[in-house]
């Protein structure tokens, strides 16, 4: 039986960054966008994490934390953002807001 | 211990007072509103003063400075950007100073009670392109460009009582979240491929000192370092609105208010393209030895990118979204420098680095440029009121500007300036900029480029012109709203006209005035004198 | 036989109970005959499974009985199970009080800045880990990075309280 090696964590990362990636271009619901780019976030994160076990040191690992607190700030952002359109309009569907375009 | 706080002096001064402004921010008194902003001021201001004065001459013997830990590497470029940006942030600064009697905003920007905290995250943001610009690590690097964008978002969707803003806001802010997250995907993977997140040591360990200096083969880059350069650079393109990701630019453009457009055509732009030097830097070594894959593909954007901007400008009637693709084209033209810059390596024979140092020059003069001579456009908008005398509103379509020139000639005048310079007509900054991209671009061979320039410029020309036309030659709309609030020419926003405008006109005409900032130019080219960081 | 005053339901729902306790029974025993055969069947399994492939079979059986399992007794339930429907027995069981609304309830906009605090307070104390697992090694050993690291974990803490101190002066704590 093999082991899991570098490569099987990068394929885990590179799938979960690329299932938020094709959310993100498909779904219309703003909160389920927003957790898309959550999951390219945290593939991200798998692939630091992985690649710093890799190289036998820290970095990734750091790397990782200020990425999860980018995240949460742009999550904090993401709420408030949300909860402000959403008393405007009662709806969440991205396709709502056409007031802009050109 | 001390030295290391001093690197940062600029930063934490930035910083300190924006907390203090958020802290400020809780007030309700309008006494305490009125002071926000000349804090503010002050601290840009001492800020500026402190970079002025860390200007180092062309002397070889002065160091790269660090910290202890090597995270941070200042040297001639990363003090330009940073004096750059301190001496544009003025100018947004004033540009965006609340007028009127409760000093919620001007009759451009209304942020409510909110001024507080408008003008910290206008600080943070500036102090994010500081951090991005001393960055030698690049979880600093990604943490500042973040900085510099996450406030963005929150500008644009309190800059005025209007469900436009905040619909921009929301767009820009989906947006900015997924090319984070595509730019962290490229950061993990360069340090992954590398093993160190050090731009020095990625740069060392991609081109070690024994390999020979020009030989081509410098250029072959493991296909994974390349993957991770592309998404760097998809990344990048968000913030510089660059092709294919500049969809946003005019949707949010449109909706924020005209001092947030300014704020946003400037910053998150800077921050876009220091990191893209810096992260070409680090692949390519001192040598820029970049892969003819990557060159191709930095080409194929800034021609896109100017095309797509200046073609799209043609087509609009909203100014500020006019603006805004003209801000595209813009950015499409600095890429071309980056092209060159890029490609000099595989192209340019014997000359290659006065080649390469003539485009980073260029480019980072053509930010200097556009930074001075941009603000002028958007400020005479916010002077113009818009028909709809509603709160928070200046001129914005092309109809609000007709026959404006007329009643406001000065105005006009400025607007004509600033549009001259857009276009970049001799004896404005505009010329010397397109000429310092065009120079470098022939040197190095990139002759088909440099058409590209010319047709683009001639194609920008027709919308710039039209705003000229529009505001002297069509007779005045009748129902045209006057501002009602606060005096007609404000000090502060004329103040900001009239340094742009004045910087426009000086920098084309005055030619040793010009010769001094192309020196501070190619000075500031040099990104690294290569010392070693310590461990 | 019933009586007019409430008994007779009572009576109802007491017959309710006595075929439930059968019904439980019943299923108790089944799932125990149940349990003993299958426990036998994965031990015999792993004695005869050698091969690495093979000694998942035990875990593959575990979850076909655990699925099987569940089945069954959905099944069983629907086809021996009486069925009195009533408005009461229909509704929503809330920990013994009369249900108030349905699920979709709007939430007070309150939370979402309560969350978005605790998003944010919550996330930064992961700085502390590394910190507190490296600072006092380089105390001990007087490294040069000893006292930066103390300053700066002082100015994130002053940073954190500075945002507290915002959310207080925005009157996030106050709750009315």
């Amino acid at each position: 039986m093999e082991t899991l090696a570098l490569q099987h964590y990068l394929a885990v990362g590179a799938i979960l960054f690329g299932i938020g990636l094709i959310g993100f271009m498909c779904r219309r619901n703003l909160i389920v966008m927003f957790l898309c780019t959550e999951l390219m976030f945290q593939g991200v994160a798998i692939n630091l994490v992985a690649f710093g076990h890799f190289w036998g040191n820290f970095s990734g690992q750091a790397f990782t934390i200020f990425v999860l607190v980018i995240a949460a700030a742009e999550a904090s952002l993401a709420l408030g953002l949300v909860v402000l359109l959403f008393r405007q309009k009662n709806t969440l569907d991205a396709d709502a807001w056409r007031e802009l375009k050109g | 211990m001390t030295g290391y706080f001093s690197l940062l002096l600029p930063e934490l001064i930035l910083s300190t007072v924006a907390c203090v402004l958020m802290l400020l921010g809780c007030s309700m008194k309008v006494a305490t509103r009125k002071r926000v902003p000349i804090l503010a001021l002050v601290a840009m201001i001492v800020v500026f003063a402190i970079q002025l004065g860390r200007q180092q001459g062309d002397n070889a013997s002065v160091h790269t400075l660090t910290d202890l830990s090597g995270t941070l590497r200042i040297f001639h470029f990363a003090q330009y950007i940073k004096l750059l940006v301190a001496g544009v942030g003025i100018m947004l600064l004033l540009l965006a100073w609340p007028t009127n009697a409760e000093g919620t905003g001007n009759s451009a920007m209304n942020v409510g009670q909110e001024t507080g905290e408008f003008y910290g995250l206008m600080l943070l943001s500036l102090c994010g392109i500081f951090i991005v610009a001393g960055a030698n690590d690049i979880i600093l690097l990604f943490l500042g460009i973040e900085l510099a964008s996450i406030p963005t978002y929150i500008m644009v969707s309190i800059s005025r009582p209007n469900p436009v803003a905040q619909e921009a806001g929301v767009k820009y802010f989906f947006l900015g979240a997924m090319s984070a997250a595509i730019m962290v995907f490229g950061f993990s993977y360069l340090y992954g491929t590398t093993g160190s997140i050090k731009l020095d040591q990625i740069s060392q360990l991609l081109h070690p000192a024994s390999a020979s200096e020009s030989d081509p083969a410098q250029t072959a880059m493991q296909p994974w370092v390349l993957l991770a350069v592309i998404m760097l650079v998809a990344g990048f393109a968000f913030k510089i609105a660059a092709v294919p990701l500049h969809v946003y630019a005019g949707d949010v453009y449109q909706g924020a208010a005209t001092p947030v457009t300014a704020f946003l055509s400037f910053v998150p732009k800077t921050s876009g393209f220091v990191a893209l030097i810096k992260i070409l830097y680090a692949v390519g070594g001192s040598s820029w030895a970049l892969p003819a894959t990557l060159v191709k593909l930095l080409w194929v954007i800034a021609v896109l990118t100017m095309t797509f901007g200046n073609v799209l400008g043609l087509l609009q009637t909203n100014l500020k979204r006019l603006l805004a693709y003209s801000s595209v084209a813009h950015s499409g033209y600095m890429l071309t420098g980056i092209a060159t810059l890029a490609g000099a390596y595989l192209s340019a024979g014997q000359d290659r680095s006065t080649v390469q140092t003539d485009a980073l020059a260029g480019v980072i003069f053509y930010l200097t440029a556009y930074g001075i001579m941009n603000a002028a456009a958007f400020g005479v908008l916010m002077l113009l009121p818009a028909r709809d005398g509603r709160a928070g509103t200046s001129a914005e379509t092309i109809e609000d500007i007709a026959g404006q020139g007329r009643r406001h000639v000065g105005l006009g005048l400025c607007m004509a300036v600033a549009c001259f310079s857009l276009i970049g007509i001799p004896l404005t900054v505009g010329f010397w900029g397109k000429v310092l991209l065009i120079k470098p671009a022939f040197s190095g061979g990139n002759n088909w480029l440099v058409v590209i320039i010319m047709i683009n410029a001639a194609i920008s020309a027709a919308y710039y012109l039209r705003i000229i036309a529009t505001m002297f030659l069509r007779d005045p709309v009748s129902d045209a709203v006057e501002p009602t609030n606060g005096s007609r020419y404000p000090l502060p926003i004329t103040a900001a006209i009239g340094i742009s405008v004045f910087g426009t006109l000086l920098l084309g005409t005055v030619l040793p005035l010009t010769q001094v900032f192309t020196t501070g130019t190619h000075i500031a080219a040099r990104i690294d004198d290569g010392t070693p960081s310590p461990k | 036989m019933s009586v007019q005053n409430g008994f007779g339901v009572i009576s109802k729902k007491f017959a309710g109970e006595v075929f439930r306790a059968r019904e439980h029974r019943f299923l108790q025993f089944t799932s125990a005959l149940l349990e003993y055969t299958v426990m036998n069947a994965i031990s015999l399994l792993a004695q005869l499974a050698p091969a690495p492939r093979a000694s998942w079979a035990p875990v593959v059986l575990m979850i076909l009985i655990a699925i099987g399992f569940a089945a069954a007794n959905l099944v069983l339930s629907i086809i021996i199970g009486p069925r009195r429907d009533g408005p009461g027995k229909s509704q929503t069981y809330e920990s013994g009080m009369v249900p108030i609304g349905d699920t979709r309830k709007r939430f007070n906009v309150r939370f979402y800045i309560v969350a978005m605090i605790f998003l944010v307070f919550d996330v930064d104390i992961i700085f502390f880990y590394p910190f507190c697992t490296i600072f006092p090694q380089t105390v001990l050993k007087q490294h040069a990075l000893a006292g930066p690291m103390l300053v700066e974990m002082i100015l994130f803490v002053v940073l954190l309280l500075v945002a507290y101190f915002y959310a207080w002066g925005k009157g996030v704590f106050k709750w009315d």
